[in-house]
């Protein structure tokens, strides 16, 4: 495969369309609706193969500079992103468009886009690792590496020339204290086995499998892990816990009362409601997955190449990775500390302990990738999703 | 003497003739006009519904795999089986009773003594101006079985370990559709019943009608029609609608048709031709829907309610029934209103959720933090612009339509009514795809222009039944004494059917300013970085589970939109009293 740098001119792409429109604009542009077809064909795929190293070099930083904006398509957490954005937009000066789509909606919308000839996205911020490397492999990706890939990320936390995940995401057992005080907490949930307690019924609350990588990675624990295996599902499942399509309304019913145990939640969110004062709290049995896969990809036809290729290879600095911290995320960027200021809170707390390396259950990706529809759907049966 | 009979035959075919070809001429323009908005993105959906992949995509082939899955579950087990049945189940009574309900309190307002008429009118209005989601949050922080605030009340007073209140029920999730739908209903009827000459009522009081028998003898026969037609706007909207059977069905594993579609458009696996195919039974029942009601509605002289003689109009005398209305009202507004809005109030003020209601832990945060995000104002100057560019022009398309469909009858003409009718049966997602699939050519994609263009095609049924509905109800006999006066067909549209119609125009131009200030399900898939709209920005605030700021971004909302209306209404005078047809 052929590796180059990129230091030559890129294609510019001219945004005319996005001009301000007139009326003439609009009827022209109804009358060409008549006249083209539905179905389009991909317009400007990439589809060599070469792949391209970015390094973040004065000029790269010139001519990003140059082009002033891009827009990033993301699904994760609005605050984390703004702050991630705002650490970037006053490092450089460059100005970030968001463009929030949140699932696997994003990734659709982009190939729809694409193949009509609309370059809208320059980066896309996703959890769809599936519908990444289906557009890569259409030419709607930019293949590319990271200088020093090995030395900076763990193999894993990334698609090989395709899309790197700035963050790690690690699992926890969130519980109400009102209803379960620490020490009993720390003591039932020593295993995941404490969710069958007969105390729990009817109080617990699951992320439902589709629900994104955090609740299908830990049901796949569940499944792979030989203490468990897809009988411990059902076993919760006759629990008749609430079930959530997203994690968003669990974490609030947590809080509120109306359950007692939700799972699976992710460290950083509980993190960052727990600095708003949220009192629920978290734990982490035997084993908990812990995973990257919300990757940074570059378009392919980018409107901002330059600023994308930055954008995509700063998070990987460690001033980039100070700016995960900041957004209560724990960067994939191998070593450097955790600074982020909900630690330091934490470790003021009784409860709280930092999560230990011994419970991290890393998930096989490819296994993962191979299984997802299969499982999935498997998933959903056992606990009763019929959707 | 023959010859110019001769002639004068000639020249009265010649003219009829003229007259014909015009007509004709008019119709097909408005025809074409019509299906060019409405089947663009409709042919999009049909023609993704047949493809194996989304169109575009270099795997996607022809394929009958979603349509015979879609149409062969429903009598197979498939999934469109029992989420069609749970569908119906919901839409059939959630129709009766909001249709009930807000007739009732349309009927209150305008042909009653009730007292405080002109406050209640204002405040059935106010679960408008917010987004579904907002009474989801409120009713989920009252009614919740386990952590509802109802709930721990009830617990509190009666000592029993039971929950009251469930809001994870059917009847739950029926109870809170009800109340969503009922000022859509009241909003409806409320121009229609207005404009409605009181002489019968009057003289059925004259003989001797109490008011029951006045109520159903004269005055709901002639609103049937009028009612009729809110029914079947909330009959496909309660089919349409998906987040509040999707968010409070999920825990009870209750699915519906216009969910499961959703999840086929934003869940994994993403299914965007099966969602199409599902889009298409969903046009189907509109269409199914909108055939009943053309039957109910085909003998348009049954609804005249204007006529050529003068009247005023004058509230009939509630008597004795006089409190027991009022405080049916005011149950009305306090349960399906002010409870669930007082809960989103409350939610705004916590920074975050807590089991019980901590009173120290209130603030403003929640809506410091609105003022602190960037995106918030041009969420709001977005929201304004198309909501009022809508509302506007829905109006003056649907008052050019309607007249036609009701006065110059044509198979044309009863085409582009269907047409018309077909978007708002489909779910606003399925919608927005077509739209995609559509436009993404074009340069309108990923502006406001876009967004415009489909609230226009899915709202202007609103205009176009509403006010056909109004059209209905003026008598011929004003037209035909104003041309035999000698005034033109366009003198007598703008002197004499547009005052007479303007208490309708403006009820219309209202709830469609209403509904367009909190769609989202269209939008959500339409936006771009520089068109967000305040409902996309609280839906992303509430998948975020921020649910806090949402309730803050929604009472934001609440109050500029009611501002607005209130400003409307002072000044174009939709308090009508002295601008009804006299």
């Amino acid at each position: 495969m052929n590796k180059k740098h990129i230091s030559g001119n890129q294609d510019r792409h001219a945004l005319a369309w996005r001009s301000e429109l007139s009326r003439r604009n609009f009827l022209k542009s109804m009358t060409a609706l008549v006249a083209t077809g539905i179905s389009g064909s991909a317009l400007g795929a990439n589809t060599g193969s070469s792949v391209e190293v970015v390094d973040i070099t004065p000029e790269l930083v010139e001519r990003a500079k140059q082009e002033g904006t891009l827009t990033v398509r993301y699904s994760s957490p609005i605050s984390e992103m703004t702050v991630m954005t705002q650490a970037f937009e006053k490092k450089f000066g460059i100005k970030v468009q968001l463009d929030r789509r949140v699932g696997v909606l994003g990734t659709q919308q982009f190939a729809t886009e694409e193949r009509g000839g609309q370059h809208i996205m320059d980066v896309n911020y996703s959890a769809d690792p599936a519908g990444l490397r289906e557009l890569g492999e259409e030419g709607l990706y930019l293949k590319f590496t990271l200088v020093d890939l090995d030395k900076k990320l763990d193999k894993g936390t990334y698609i090989k020339d395709l899309g790197y995940a700035t963050k790690w995401t690690d699992i926890v057992l969130s519980y109400n204290p009102e209803h379960i005080p620490h020490a009993k907490a720390k003591e039932m949930f020593k295993t995941w086995d404490g969710l069958l307690d007969p105390s729990l019924k009817g109080k617990i609350g699951l992320n439902e499998p589709a629900g994104g990588g955090v609740p299908y990675s830990t049901y796949l624990m569940f499944y792979r892990h030989p203490q468990y295996g897809r009988e411990f599902l059902q076993k919760v499942a006759a629990q008749n816990p609430r079930l959530y399509p997203g994690s968003a309304p669990g974490r609030e019913d947590l809080a509120s009362g109306a359950i007692s145990v939700f799972v699976p939640n992710w460290e950083s969110i509980a993190m960052l409601t727990y600095l708003k004062g949220d009192k629920t709290a978290w734990t982490y049995p035997d084993i908990c997955p812990s995973f990257a896969n919300t990757y940074l990809a570059i378009s392919a036809n980018a409107p901002h190449p330059s600023a994308a290729r930055l954008f995509c290879s700063w998070f990987f600095t460690p001033e980039g990775a100070r700016a995960m911290h900041a957004a209560e995320a724990r960067p994939t960027l191998k070593g450097v500390a955790d600074e982020r200021s909900a630690i330091a809170k934490l470790k003021q707390t009784d409860w709280w302990e930092p999560y230990p390396d011994t419970v991290r259950w890393v998930p096989d990706m490819d296994d993962w990738d191979k299984n997802y529809d299969e499982t999935m759907l498997d998933m959903r049966r056992v606990l009763g999703w019929r959707r | 003497m023959v010859m110019s009979i001769r002639v004068a035959r000639t020249s009265l075919l010649q003219h009829k003739t003229v007259l014909y070809w015009r007509t004709s001429l008019w119709s097909w323009i408005s025809l074409g006009v019509v299906a060019m908005l409405v089947l663009a993105p409709i042919v999009a959906l049909i023609y993704g519904a047949f493809r194996s992949h989304s169109p575009g995509s270099p795997r996607a082939t022809f394929t009958l795999d979603h349509i015979v899955s879609v149409y062969g579950g429903l009598f197979t087990g498939g999934w469109t089986q029992s989420a069609t049945l749970h569908s119906l189940a919901l839409a059939v009574p959630v129709t009766l009773l909001a249709c009930t309900i807000g007739a009732f309190l349309a009927w209150a307002v305008t042909r009653t003594d009730l007292p405080y008429r002109r406050v209640f009118e204002l405040v059935f209005l106010l679960p408008m101006l917010y987004s579904p989601l907002v009474g989801v949050i409120g009713w989920s922080l009252l009614a919740d079985p386990s952590g509802g605030l109802l709930n721990i009340l009830w617990v509190w007073i009666s000592g029993s370990s039971e929950p009251l209140f469930n809001v994870y029920s059917y009847g739950g999730i029926a109870w809170v559709m009800v109340f969503y739908f009922v000022p859509y209903v009241f909003t409806l009827n409320v121009g229609t019943f207005r404009t409605m000459d009181p002489s019968l009522e009057e003289a059925a009081a004259v003989s001797g009608a109490n008011l029951w028998r006045r109520l159903t003898r004269i005055t709901l026969p002639i609103m049937i029609g009028s009612i009729a037609a809110g029914g079947l706007f909330i009959f496909t909207l309660a089919l349409e609608q998906f987040a509040i059977p999707g968010f409070l069905g999920s825990h009870i594993r209750f699915d519906t048709l216009a969910h499961s579609i959703y999840l086929r458009t934003n869940g994994y696996p993403i299914d965007l031709p099966g969602a199409a195919a599902a889009g298409t039974l969903m046009i189907a029942f509109a269409a199914m829907g909108l055939y009943f009601y053309r039957r109910l509605t085909r003998q348009s002289a049954r609804f005249i309610t204007v006529t050529a003689r003068g009247y005023k109009p004058a509230a009939s005398a509630l008597g004795l029934a006089r409190p027991f209305v009022f405080c049916a009202c005011l149950l009305i507004f306090l349960v399906g209103t002010a409870l669930p809005l007082s809960a989103v109030v409350l939610r705004a003020l916590m920074p975050v959720r807590t089991g019980g209601l901590d009173l120290a832990m209130l603030g403003f945060d929640n809506f410091k933090a609105l003022f602190t995000a960037e995106d918030i104002l041009l969420g709001l100057q977005n929201s304004l612009y198309l909501a009022a560019g809508t509302a506007t022009l829905c109006a003056l398309i649907g008052l050019g339509l309607s007249y036609r469909m009701v006065r110059r009858k044509s198979p044309q003409m009863a085409l582009a009514d269907y047409l018309i009718a077909m978007p708002i049966g489909i779910p606003g997602t399925v919608f927005g795809i077509g739209m995609v699939w559509a436009y993404v050519r074009s340069p309108l994609y990923m502006t406001i222009w876009i967004l415009l263009l489909a609230f226009i095609i899915r709202y202007l049924v609103y205009g176009v039944r509403t006010i056909g509905n109004g059209v209905m109800q003026v008598d011929k006999v004003l037209e035909e004494a104003a041309a035999v006066s000698g005034a033109t067909p366009l003198r007598t549209f703008l002197f004499v059917n547009v005052p007479l119609l303007k208490p309708v125009i403006c009820s219309v131009w209202l709830l469609i300013f209403m509904i367009v200030m909190r769609e989202i399900s269209a939008s959500v898939i339409l936006y771009g970085v520089n068109s967000a709209t305040l409902p996309v920005l609280t839906w992303s605030y509430l998948l975020d589970g921020a649910y806090g700021i949402a309730s803050a971004l929604s009472v934001l909302q609440l109050v500029i939109v009611a501002a607005v209306v209130l400003i409307f209404r002072w000044a174009f005078g939709v308090d009508f009293k002295s601008h009804t047809a006299s």
